[in-house]
């Protein structure tokens, strides 16, 4: 769906995200979507229709109004690349949204890098984008939960295998949006080959401008302070060593060491 | 202009505890200036770290939260948070304070007291922590205004739960204890079953409006001390209502989150409508 909105266009950093006023009786709360990318005077979001709000959504027409908060969020912090580095994407669902915008900075920003986007969806009708990863010059690896497109199964066991074969040395970061689970499965597989990693998180989400303190989570409170996670450990006394941070405004990316799942 | 105790408001709309953060983060999108008040989140001595997720739960007409009073604590307000958003806007700032216990009240008044913001709102009807609410009962009410108002020259306003079964005795005892005003409602304690798990938490946004407006019509007339309403305000059609039941100011809480600009709109649409308060 694309939006005319010169000024959030112009402003919007990828990993940003917008809420939408869908504006019926059934959908009080506005509702988050990712910038999936920004052309001079509009923005494009890429949806899918979960529930009521997404549903009412998709009924609208070419010309209609919404209103809209954003860009919100504090978006993909850009990686220092060195030469012979490559930073890796890890999308699942409609996670690729988020990190299009991204790819798409990467390549202004870096013409000779070649990048890699991994992409994982239940089947092959729900693999999306990928055309315009390719068009970025991406290499684009696909996996399937039902094999229809790809490799068969989750997509963090493809990267894992891949962190296998790969030269570590040449991976400047891991960069990931998706549902929770798989962002967790891809922050250990990270910290088990040593490699940065960032996430993406969702969460419910009421203000989206972190006055509510609805869309929080867990994170660790201070590193330096908390040996026992450092090492991998059980927190003993958990009360001093988390904090609730807001993904609208704190986030939605963060530094998967930071996240207690 | 409208009185609130000492402070004079130059129109009646504020922005509600809870729903505006500390203010700084709805400088972009809202002209702080024009606002009547601004109430902070809800303070507490220590920092609290509120309730797991989740937290908040969207229903037709409103919402339920759970969030258990997340915030900073006293003494990261007071070096952070309070100094920039004086800094930024010159609209009258309004700290709402909780405590668990009676002296953690008067502490925290105590130490507020020689700030420079414009008013305490005490907020003793929080559904979402441990313990009972204390404006259930009018004794306790009674004790822990009175405790404050001995700790504190700024205008003390009492914000009171509408869980009561007469709203009158708790309003009369915050005016006998000193207090300079009450606003009311906060949330209506609610319950919500999320993938068969209980949760409790407090229920706001139109759907509370009409039983804000009962609560208000029942106290306003046998206050001498102004009745602030706060429960489900959307636009300046709601405002007016409060406004005919008895209230003399009032609060947009929920309506901030559909749109930053609601309370804005009101005092547009009150001067549009030349209201004399
Ligand atoms: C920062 C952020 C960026 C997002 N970007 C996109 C995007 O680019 N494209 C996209 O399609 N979706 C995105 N989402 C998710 C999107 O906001 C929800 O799918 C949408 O709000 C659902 O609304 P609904 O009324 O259709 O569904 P509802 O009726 O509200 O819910 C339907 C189902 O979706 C689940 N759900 C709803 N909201 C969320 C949420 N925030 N997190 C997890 N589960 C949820 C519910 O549990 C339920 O099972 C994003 C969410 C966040 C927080
Ligand atoms: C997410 C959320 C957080 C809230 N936090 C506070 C709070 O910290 N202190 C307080 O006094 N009231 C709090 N409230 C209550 C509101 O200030 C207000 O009294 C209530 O929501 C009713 O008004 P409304 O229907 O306009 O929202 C909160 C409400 C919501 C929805
Ligand atoms: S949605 Fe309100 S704090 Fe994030």
């Amino acid at each position: 769906m694309t939006f005319n909105s010169p000024k959030i266009a112009e402003s919007s950093k990828p990993g940003q995200f917008v809420m939408v006023n869908i504006g019926t009786a059934t959908t009080f709360l506005r509702r988050p979507f990712s910038i999936c990318k920004t052309n001079k005077k509009t923005f494009d979001i890429l949806y899918k229709v979960v529930g009521c709000g997404t549903e009412e959504l998709s009924k609208k027409k070419s010309g209609d109004s919404l209103n809209i908060i954003g860009p919100l969020g504090n978006g993909y912090k850009f990686p220092i690349l060195e030469i012979n580095k490559t930073p890796i994407l890890v999308a699942g669902g409609t996670g690729v949204a988020s990190l299009l915008f991204f790819a798409q900075k990467i390549k202004e920003k870096y013409k000779s890098v070649k990048p890699i986007v991994f992409i994982g969806a239940k089947n092959k009708k729900e693999v999306l984008l990928k055309n315009e990863y390719e068009k970025l010059g991406f290499k684009v690896i696909v996996s399937t939960e039902d094999g229809s497109m790809g490799k068969k199964g989750l997509i963090s066991n493809l990267l894992s295998s891949y962190l296998e074969e790969c030269c570590l040395k040449q991976v400047s970061a891991i960069y990931s949006c998706g549902p929770k689970a798989m962002l967790k499965e891809i922050s250990k597989i990270a910290k088990k080959n040593n490699v940065d990693c960032f996430v993406s998180l969702e969460e419910y989400m009421v203000c989206g401008i972190g006055t509510c303190m609805g869309c929080v989570t867990k994170t660790i409170k201070n590193l330096k302070t908390c040996p026992e996670l450092v090492a991998g450990l059980k927190i003993k006394n958990e009360g001093n060593n988390y904090e609730y941070k807001s993904v609208c405004k704190d986030g939605p990316v963060f530094d998967a060491k930071d996240i207690i799942w | 202009m409208v009185k609130i105790g000492q402070i004079k408001l130059k129109n009646p709309v504020m922005v509600a505890s809870g729903t505006f953060g500390y203010g700084i983060e709805c400088k972009d999108l809202v002209d702080l200036d024009k606002l009547g008040a601004i109430i902070t989140k809800t303070i507490t001595l220590k920092p609290r770290l509120g309730n797991p997720q989740p937290r908040t739960f969207e229903l037709p007409y409103g919402m339920i939260n759970t969030i258990g009073l997340q915030n900073v604590g006293l003494e990261k307000f007071l070096t952070e948070k309070l100094p920039e958003l004086i800094k930024i806007t010159k609209t009258p700032v309004i700290v709402s304070i909780a405590g668990e216990k009676e002296s953690e009240y008067s502490e925290v008044a105590k130490i507020l007291d020689k700030e420079n913001i414009a008013g305490i709102e005490m907020n003793i009807s929080c559904p979402n922590v441990k313990g009972s609410i204390i404006s259930k009962c009018k004794t306790d009410t009674y004790n822990v205004v009175k405790s404050v108002r001995k700790k504190t020259k700024h205008t003390l306003i009492v914000k009171l739960s509408p869980d009561v079964t007469d709203i009158l005795e708790i309003a009369k005892s915050t005016e006998s204890a000193g207090a300079d005003a009450v606003s009311l409602i906060n949330t209506v304690p609610a319950l919500f079953y999320k993938n068969g798990n209980t949760i409790l938490g407090g229920l706001s946004g139109p759907c509370i409006k009409h039983i804000a407006l009962r609560k208000v019509y029942e106290v306003a007339k046998f206050l001498k001390i102004p009745v602030i309403g706060i429960g489900g305000i959307m636009n300046i059609e709601d405002t007016l209502e409060f406004f005919k039941a008895g209230a003399k100011a009032i609060q947009v809480g929920t309506g901030n989150f559909i749109d930053p600009k609601i309370p804005i709109k009101i005092i547009n649409g009150l001067s549009f409508k030349k209201m004399s308060f």
